[in-house]
């Protein structure tokens, strides 16, 4: 009689073809001999440390000043390249909006929103008020930071569940990221700008969910933030913030983009 | 993120725009992580392959045709990364002699469960030790095999090796594997 092989055994052990199967059935010594190996093979285990949700945007801020040089949305949007004619008459237009609507500003707002009021516009514009733009970046620093904590909340929550605490904190969050979103237009900010529309246009949907949320409720808003890698986005935009402001100019940069 | 969200941001990405390229990184980083880790066999170089790999990818991305499945793709750059890392490994063994760089990590765990947790270390070890004896191939093919469970065909392809060599690269590291552990299965 011929016995199965090591490698026959092996080779069944990982339902890889083999030939030996038939045999080592109805033989003692090679089904001994099988176990024996998948004893041993079973031991040799390597569980990868685990990393969370944040890695990618970690991987992300490692490579990203590696990547060969190309042109990109963000990239543009970043650049004094975006071209100094085009923010002259972005901020004219900002201007005559925020003109136009401040007296609509809510009162309640956080102090920083005076910026939106005509001469802080004006005073901005001049891109001479190092402080103004500083605070102006705390505030949405601040911001991003506090949007992050409810895309997360929503993110994570088990469903169905009472979504009103989340909705509430949304809501205040909408109602100081149009502000946010002028005053980033106004400091000649468009991606941060971009970025603050799509977390309001997401915190809008949440605010907008009955207050008992479905599990189909709850995947849908999911989902949309989600296709729009709207988190790491967020993430994105608070790594760089915050690496901005501890640094003496909190201008944008003007090689290496933050996202591309 | 769904099947023609990936088309759009592998589109996007392919033509330069650096928003939709991040959006890959984090959306596959922590499997080419977990991959990374098991081929390589410690964080340090799991982690520089993971950065390396999503760098060759960027650079290649031309190259990416879109019918194709991009986490295959980037499969394959992680092995020929983690390939590359484990052959400068080597080298270093080689020339330095020494055998401590090449001990892998050993997870230190909060809570002790005396002589089960003694054996598993004491396999770990064992396994470690053996897997730094073996040359990359074997050590890649062993752990696709073993850990990622892919098919000694996937491992061929993979590697870009016959299917009998990538079978015979398997059957060499359990040897070895085996010999490394062999005093553990005498004790009573």
């Amino acid at each position: 009689m011929t016995h199965c092989s090591d490698d026959e055994l092996l080779l069944e052990y990982y339902g890889e073809e083999s030939g030996s199967t038939t045999h080592r059935l109805v033989c003692a010594e090679c089904t001994a001999r099988y176990r024996a190996l998948k004893q041993m093979l079973d031991d040799v285990t390597l569980e990868p440390p685990e990393r969370d949700d944040r890695y990618g945007l970690e991987v992300w801020q490692a490579i990203r000043h590696r990547l060969p040089a190309r042109e990109s949305r963000w990239h543009a949007m970043l650049t004094p390249r975006w071209g100094l004619a085009a923010a002259a008459a972005l901020l004219l237009a900002v201007g005559f909006t925020a003109g136009r609507l401040w007296p609509r500003v809510d009162p309640t707002a956080p102090p920083s929103m005076a910026l939106s009021t005509p001469n802080a516009v004006a005073v901005s514009a001049t891109a001479d008020d190092e402080a103004r733009r500083r605070v102006v970046l705390l505030t949405i620093n601040d911001h991003f930071d506090r949007s992050d904590g409810v895309l997360a909340e929503v993110m994570n929550a088990g469903s169905p569940r009472d979504l009103s605490a989340e909705q509430q904190r949304a809501a205040d969050l909408v109602a100081a990221s149009r502000l946010y979103r002028r005053n980033a237009v106004v400091i000649n900010e468009p991606a941060m700008a971009a970025v603050l529309e799509e977390v309001e246009r997401v915190l809008l949907d949440i605010v907008h969910q009955p207050p008992q949320a479905t599990a189909a409720d709850l995947d849908a808003i999911r989902r949309r933030i989600d296709a729009a890698g709207l988190l790491f986005k967020v993430r994105v935009m608070t790594n760089e913030l915050q690496h901005r402001l501890e640094q003496p100019s909190s201008a944008p940069p003007t090689s290496t983009s933050t996202i591309g | 993120m769904g099947l023609g969200d990936v088309a759009a941001v592998l589109a996007k990405a392919s033509g330069g725009d650096g928003e939709a390229f991040a959006l890959l990184v984090n959306s596959h980083a922590r499997t080419a992580f977990r991959l990374a880790y098991r081929l390589t066999g410690n964080e340090r170089d799991a982690e520089d392959v993971v950065q390396e790999s999503f760098i060759r990818a960027y650079r290649q991305l031309s190259r990416f045709e879109a019918r194709s499945n991009f986490a295959t793709w980037l499969h394959r750059i992680v092995v020929n990364c983690a390939m590359d890392s484990l052959r400068g490994r080597q080298v270093r063994r080689e020339r330095l002699a020494d055998p401590v760089e090449d001990m892998p990590d050993v997870a230190a765990s909060d809570c002790p469960s005396p002589e089960r947790l003694a054996m598993s270390d004491e396999i770990r070890r064992r396994v470690d030790a053996s897997m730094a004896e073996l040359t990359p191939q074997e050590r890649v093919a062993f752990a696709l095999r073993h850990y990622e469970g892919r098919s000694i065909d996937e491992i061929g392809r993979t590697l870009g090796v016959q299917t009998s060599a990538a079978k015979h690269a398997v059957f060499r590291a359990v040897k070895k594997i085996r010999v490394a552990l062999e005093p553990l299965r005498s004790t009573p």
